[in-house]
């Protein structure tokens, strides 16, 4: 299964959008108000600072947050080998673990500050015909160049020699 | 409740099986210029945009009230933004792309889940002292600056335009 | 014909198709890079990148974690493998 392939075939990608917009439609009306990742996150930095939240309301989106860490397990579980559950990176790299906690801590400071996530805005935020939506996407394009940038930095501008063997004429593999 | 979870599964379920990751559509458009991750984004918008205004219809004919969710665009949503951008491109995901990794066995992801969890605490303490007071321009919704029916009829057209234009566009072989 | 190795075991979605970017600009045409990785995610997102440029790519899991992507670079445009 490919990811971005399928849009050219069409078939495929419309029907797990219509899948997630039904989930989402149908938490809609549920819940009586729109889905949103971020605030499931909320929650749970609440318990670090106790500010006062209204701890019913953002309870359900806690939920549906372990719940798709729980569906992703289950899909994952079922399509390979029928019960084997790998856990992936047999290599750690500092540098990649670095970035991806820096990259969580922004990307959870800039949710808190436009109040939503990239999921949210797209599943709610705009549907909805929110103003906010069209913004938080338009700036956050801006965001992926300066990003791409950062990586760089950090990886070194060409790459490692480490990186890169040259497997020489007539090599081993394939 | 019940449903919450419910609903979480069935998304887990559907963003991993159909490979779909928001930040990947961000960063092949923007990054390598590959309009086909545009595409997606618009598709999956017109999708969900879609049968939201399919639900307040019914829900309007009905006479049920509409939910409201709170909106509001300001600098902090701008410049969250941004700093979403960035973060996005260094973990790699999403806020529920993160989830779905962790959900599939890459152990990584959970450094990027704890990390959004810590920025939200950090932009929460920020957003009550600085960001609160700076501007904010609106919090109405496309809603009630038209008339209902033409702002359905514009939103959805204006998705499936962007859909279209997107779709088609070869690319250039190196 | 020449074959590189790219190894990005441990490194998540954008790290590695910027490298083979970067690696693929360097090399000439008919080269071959096979790209060796640990997540299935990075192999699926390469063979779209490689799609995307119009190259020919096949995934292969050589054992269980492990992952390669081979891809072609095109000795002129439009040619086909």
């Amino acid at each position: 299964m490919k990811k971005l392939e399928e849009f050219c075939k069409e078939r495929w990608l419309w029907k797990e959008g219509l899948i997630i917009a039904i989930c989402a439609a149908l938490f809609y009306v549920y819940f009586q108000r729109p889905i949103g990742i971020s605030s499931g996150y909320a929650t749970l930095s609440y318990l670090l600072s106790e500010s006062s939240v209204d701890f019913n309301r953002a309870k359900i989106f806690a939920i549906v947050n372990i719940g798709i860490i729980f569906g992703a397990m289950i899909a994952a579980w079922s399509e390979r080998c029928l019960g084997k559950w790998k856990l992936f990176g047999k290599k750690i790299r500092w540098k990649q673990l670095s970035l991806a906690l820096a990259g969580g801590l922004l990307m959870g400071y800039g949710a808190k500050i436009a109040n939503t996530c990239l999921v949210g805005t797209m599943l709610s935020g705009i549907p909805n015909g929110s103003f906010q939506g069209w913004f938080f996407l338009l700036f956050l394009v801006p965001g992926v160049p300066v990003g791409v940038y950062l990586i760089k930095l950090v990886n070194g501008f060409t790459l490692n020699s480490a990186n890169r063997k040259n497997a020489g004429q007539g090599g081993s593999q394939t | 409740m019940l449903v919450a979870l419910v609903i979480g599964l069935i998304l887990g379920w559907v963003l991993y099986k159909g490979r779909i990751c928001f930040a990947n559509m961000f960063l092949q458009s923007v990054y390598l210029k590959d309009r086909r991750g545009l595409a997606g984004i618009f598709l999956i918008l017109f999708i969900t945009s879609a049968a939201i205004i399919f639900v307040q219809i019914v829900l309007q004919l009905m006479g049920l009230p509409l939910p409201q969710g709170k909106w509001q665009v300001g600098i902090p949503t701008l410049a969250g933004a941004f700093l979403f951008g960035i973060g996005m491109t260094l973990s790699g995901s999403c806020t529920a792309t993160a989830l779905v990794r962790v959900g599939e066995g890459t152990k990584t992801y959970l450094l990027v889940i704890l990390g959004i969890i810590v920025g939200f605490y950090l932009g929460d303490i920020h957003y009550a002292d600085w960001w609160r007071n700076t501007f904010i321009f609106t919090d109405k919704t496309i809603w009630r600056v038209m008339p209902w029916g033409l702002a359905a009829f514009l939103h959805l057209s204006l998705l499936a335009a962007g859909y279209v234009i997107f779709k088609g566009v070869k690319n250039e072989e190196i | 014909m020449k074959k590189y190795e790219l190894d990005v075991c441990g490194q998540l979605c954008p790290g590695p198709v910027l490298e083979a970017e970067t690696l693929l600009k360097k090399i000439c045409p008919g080269d071959q890079i096979a790209i060796y990785t640990d997540h299935d995610i990075v192999g699926y997102n390469l063979m779209d990148w490689a799609e995307g440029k119009g190259l020919k790519a096949k995934m292969d899991e050589i054992e269980s974690g492990m992952w390669r992507v081979t891809v072609i670079k095109n000795k002129k445009r439009g040619d086909s493998f």
